[in-house]
């Protein structure tokens, strides 16, 4: 039977803990290997923190950077998805509740903490939201160029298709949510 | 058994499928906090986000928004910890493969982020990371400065670990300021909090510490005993970087020791004739006590590094510590070890001096200069550049040697402008940061160079005067416009207040006025560079470079 992460975390331990870094290291390298099949990013992360201050004792500083880099990079990336889960919720809530000025803050807290990953989904739901948000405030041309740019990244036919992966009918909801607006743009003198 | 929050979360999830929402949002408070009672905040924040939608579907906005801002606030702190934890990780990297400059940045964006969640703990990790790089690149005033204020953060927290961190970054500045009992009460502190909390990898950095603390007092017997308890933990463990430093330093005393044996021997009046415990027997009795350590803990067969341990304490003669120290060079180049590197190849140009092979030993301390340099520890170049200029002055190159030792004075000074207190800018030329100008007085009084011989003596004297000169008045050379004058004035009377309020300032508070001291200093560096143009002699002399007499007294005149 296959070991998970944590069976050959303990492994890794028991080897380490006697300083036999030759059987611990390769096990560690495994265990986070394993924890990122079985999508645990951050356990992924905290073994390869671990296992580059091993290197490091073992007098590998160079590999132990790369570790630390790849260790920092799936971090980053898992937190800044985690936050954008919590930021889309507290959006919506203060969308329904009216208080749309509070909604937009967090959509483009949104769009900022995604500046530092790859996250094309999330960008593209937080430009269609906030593009229906400056619709609701009747702050037009706002809300098309947010809602454009979201099309300009569903352009990219890689970027379209892990849309359409995460949420069916992805490119649907943003070109209604340009209709919506457009709508909006043909009763309303303001721009 | 108490139930789990992974059991609640799946209790509260079948509630839900069946419409049954109050009894699920009590489930879900429940592992909300049982999470956070296990120390899974990511978890915690997890349950809120669900929590929190429950609630909003049960119509409690207001509530469900409370929660959330809960849920994302947990979330931050516990993010910015994680990500703070391998930034430090990757900043101790770098310090050790001699990129200082990168691992400043690493710990200054770790700063950054757990001061955002204002965990005083974690920010005093960060700023005593801070504080030892700053050490290695020479700043001590900075360096003393951040570990203070890391020590003031942690009073009333219950965090030996980082205590014993910060005790020991403070003892490796005071020691680099020549104030060695107060260096060794901080490493015994340190060696104390390490050792409550079992940190043995910190513990043997310690034991190493202390003993190169003895071993700079030429106390051979208490440096020896701490090398060699540290020795053993790292022998143990495995800690490859740990053994490198115990090998380089106790390669160095042994050899340094051997060599004092011999020269004594040869003295009719011995005075180690009568003494019962020769040298010899002390070190293998070390080697002893540690093949004990590492045979209780079966670690013996598996340490390959203890054949090199025995090989080195048998190594009597100046030959076989050459050997020694080649092999342990070996081993620091293995691992890419530049810091070690570098003292070994101080070292081993030493012994290779004393064999009278002055070639050999000229290329070992070039060959440290290039990883000084790439390393740009003042305190190391200086070390270099001294020795070099011993060596060329055995070989009969004086004009080189010259140049050697002018260059260790500039790294020495280079240090010393950066120490912003009265008190510690006094106590670093000691004598050891004074032999560099020793040696240029004696040379150029040898060569009947009087006047350079004046020039050096004066130069070493008048560091302190030069030093004050800089921020005192002045009469202003014509030919600078009016407006860089009143802005240089201005900035002068900002910087001596900012001087006077460090001198007063308590540990919590300098290293905001020391922040303020370097922005002020570099926007005056800044104008300098703008009246250089108009008036190069005054501009020397305000940046406290050696001035001629006669540039001097044209500034002096009223």
């Amino acid at each position: 039977m296959r070991k998970d992460y944590r069976q050959l975390l303990e492994e890794a331990q028991f080897y380490l803990d006697k300083g036999d870094w030759e059987h611990g290291v390769p096990l560690l390298q495994q265990a986070s290997k394993q924890a990122g099949e079985e999508g645990e990013p951050i356990q992924q992360s905290v073994i390869l923190n671990n296992l580059a201050l091993v290197q490091e004792r073992a007098g590998q500083g160079v590999i132990a950077r790369e570790t630390l880099l790849y260790s920092l990079k799936l971090l980053r990336h898992v937190n800044a998805l985690n936050e954008i889960q919590v930021l889309n919720n507290l959006g919506l809530i203060e969308r329904n509740l009216g208080n749309l000025d509070e909604a937009i803050k967090y959509y483009e807290k949104i769009l900022k903490i995604i500046e530092d990953i790859d996250e094309p989904f999330e960008e593209v739901r937080a430009l269609t939201t906030l593009g229906l948000l400056y619709k609701d405030q009747n702050k037009l041309t706002k809300a098309i160029a947010h809602v454009q740019d979201a099309l300009t990244l569903l352009e990219d036919t890689t970027v379209a298709a892990l849309c359409e992966q995460r949420e069916e009918g992805c490119r649907e909801t943003v070109s209604s949510a340009l209709a919506l607006i457009l709508e909006q743009l043909n009763d309303s003198p303001e721009r | 058994m108490s139930k789990d929050y992974i059991q609640l979360i799946q209790e509260a999830e079948s509630y839900f499928d069946t419409g049954d929402i109050q009894h699920g949002i009590a489930l879900l408070i429940q592992a909300s906090e049982l999470a956070g009672e296990a120390g899974e905040p990511v978890e915690q924040s997890a349950i809120l986000n669900s929590l929190a939608l429950a609630q909003e579907h049960s119509g409690q906005v207001a509530v469900a928004r409370e929660t959330l801002l809960r849920s994302f606030k947990l979330l931050r702190h516990a993010n910015a910890l994680t990500e703070a934890k391998v930034l430090n990780n990757l900043g101790l990297i770098e310090g050790n493969l001699g990129n200082s400059e990168a691992a400043k940045q690493y710990y200054q964006s770790s700063l950054e982020l757990v001061t955002e969640v204002d965990d005083r703990v974690q920010m005093a990790w960060s700023l005593n990371n801070l504080g030892i790089v700053c050490k290695d690149q020479g700043q001590l005033t900075e360096a003393r400065a951040y570990s203070e204020q890391a020590l003031a953060l942690l009073e009333n927290e219950d965090a030996p670990q980082a205590q014993a961190h910060v005790l020991s970054g403070l003892g490796l500045t005071l020691e680099l300021l020549h104030d060695v009992e107060g260096a060794q009460e901080y490493y015994q502190r340190a060696l104390e909090l390490y050792r409550q909390v079992d940190d043995q990898e910190n513990e043997a950095v310690i034991l190493h510490n202390l003993g190169q603390l003895y071993d700079n007092q030429n106390n051979f017997s208490d440096a020896l005993e701490y090398y060699f308890k540290s020795l053993a933990i790292n022998l143990k463990n495995q800690y490859k970087l740990g053994v490198t430093d115990n090998l380089n330093s106790l390669a160095a005393l042994i050899s340094t020791a051997y060599q004092v044996i011999e020269s004594l021997e040869k003295q009719l009046d011995n005075p180690l004739r009568d003494f019962p415990l020769k040298f010899g027997h002390i070190i293998s009795a070390w080697l002893q006590v540690l093949e004990d350590v590492l045979g209780e803990s079966n670690s013996l067969n598996r340490s390959g590094d203890f054949s090199l341990v025995a090989a080195l304490t048998e190594a009597e003669s100046l030959e076989s510590a050459i050997k020694m120290h080649k092999q342990i060079l070996r081993f620091n180049q293995k691992i890419g070890y530049p810091v070690g590197q570098i003292k070994t190849l101080i070292d081993l140009g030493l012994l290779v001096r004393d064999a009278q092979q002055l070639d050999v030993a000229e290329q070992y301390l070039t060959q440290a200069l290039t990883l000084a340099e790439e390393v740009a520890n003042p305190n190391d170049l200086y070390n270099v550049y001294f020795n070099r200029g011993d060596i060329r002055m055995m070989a009969g190159r004086v004009s080189e040697a010259i140049n050697d030792y002018a260059a260790a004075v500039d790294a020495a000074e280079s240090i010393r402008t950066r120490l912003l207190l009265e008190e510690e800018a006094l106590d670093y030329f000691a004598w050891p940061n004074l032999a560099a100008y020793d040696r240029l007085v004696r040379i150029q009084a040898r060569l009947e160079r009087t006047k350079q011989a004046l020039s050096w003596a004066e130069r070493a004297k008048s560091r302190e005067f030069l030093r004050r000169l800089r921020l005192s008045d002045i009469t202003r050379p014509q030919q600078v416009p009016q407006t860089l004058i009143e802005q240089e004035m201005q900035l002068i009377i900002q910087l001596r207040q900012t001087a006077i309020d460090l001198q007063a300032a308590n540990e919590v508070d300098r290293l905001n006025i020391l922040r303020n001291y370097e922005s002020l200093e570099k926007k005056l560096c800044e104008l300098w560079n703008k009246m250089e143009q108009f008036a190069p002699e005054y501009v020397a002399l305000r940046q406290g470079k050696p001035t001629s007499w006669e540039e001097l007294q044209q500034c002096l005149q009223v």
